[in-house]
């Protein structure tokens, strides 16, 4: 049955995505902050 | 100006994506190339990072209410990655006006269908309902995997040749086809744009197409969007997000048979 789940791996699954998405956001804030109010070219090669 | 306006239109885009789980990704390409003004390849892109924010900001939200269902993504998924794969190799082999139109009959279909289910699952006789952690899971047994899978490699194929994460063909499959209730289709798909995105998006990448001055704004507005619309989507009835994803499925169609007959014309 599809329909029973597993809550622990759900849970383990859902905070690695969460770390990943918070990651993202950080990283794409800080270059917005960057486009916004640093003027000139920024290297973005890591 | 267009800075600001990319955070807003990512805001939407994330919103609505979680709550119907189609990613976005098919709303934001036309928009950015038509009413942006930017280069395909870069719209894709940037759509790209944005439906792989989408899809882990909504499915830790919906993994935490146990609506996704990982075994029937995973399994939905290796069909989408080999479909994607295959695309990458043999893109110059295939009609994309051919595809386009298909794609647009799909949509449509699926549209007028689900507009006739309007959320309704026929239950499972004698089956009680799951409840995990508070979330109500109604009962259903996901049927019809054979047609599940190659609707996920023709997804995965579109994916590779359109730049979308497969969402709207994902969603109604599931949905019509395979009997899985339209929460659990919703945060399934949410779970798997993600990873065939990822997917992607690292060719976008490793050919210079994916830039930071439109992927961060896109990418801030749509984690915020997403956020919340994952966190509204138990209060939200299933009538309102069928609405909304009927919607989303006739404009992508129309905009795709109107590209289809500016070819012809």
């Amino acid at each position: 049955m599809s329909q029973v789940r597993e809550p622990e791996f759900d849970r383990i699954v859902a905070w690695v995505l969460r770390i990943g998405a918070f990651g993202c956001f950080f990283i794409m804030l800080a270059g917005l902050i960057d486009g916004l109010f640093v003027h000139g070219h920024t290297p973005v090669d890591i | 100006v267009v800075t600001v306006l990319l955070v807003i239109l990512g805001f939407f885009a994330g919103f609505l994506g979680a709550l119907t789980g189609i990613g976005g990704g098919v709303l934001l390409t036309p928009i950015l190339a038509l009413h942006f003004g930017i280069p395909i390849r870069q719209a894709i892109g940037a759509s790209l990072v944005a439906v792989i924010t989408t899809s882990a900001a909504s499915s830790s939200v919906h993994l935490q209410r146990h609506t996704t269902d990982i075994r029937l993504g995973m399994t939905l998924e290796l069909a989408t990655a080999f479909g994607a794969a295959v695309t990458a190799y043999l893109v110059g082999y295939f009609n994309r006006n051919a595809l386009e139109g298909l794609f647009a009959g799909f949509l449509l279909y699926s549209a007028i269908t689900i507009l006739s289910k309007r959320g309704k699952v026929k239950p499972l006789e004698d089956e009680s309902v799951l409840i995990v952690d508070e979330t109500v899971i109604p009962p259903y047994e996901p049927k019809r995997y054979p047609l599940g899978l190659a609707a996920s490699l023709v997804a995965g194929a579109l994916s590779g040749l359109l730049g979308i994460g497969g969402g709207p063909i994902k969603v109604p499959v599931m949905y019509i086809f395979m009997n899985v209730p339209l929460m659990v289709a919703t945060a399934t798909s949410n779970f798997m744009i993600g990873v065939t995105a990822a997917a992607s998006a690292i060719v976008y990448y490793r050919r210079g197409d994916i830039l930071v001055q439109y992927a961060a704004p896109l990418a801030v507005g749509v984690f915020l969007g997403s956020l919340l619309g994952a966190r509204m989507a138990p209060r939200i009835h299933t009538k309102v997000v069928v609405y909304l994803l009927v919607g989303v499925m006739f404009y992508l169609a129309g905009h795709l048979i109107l590209h289809l007959l500016r070819g012809w014309l």
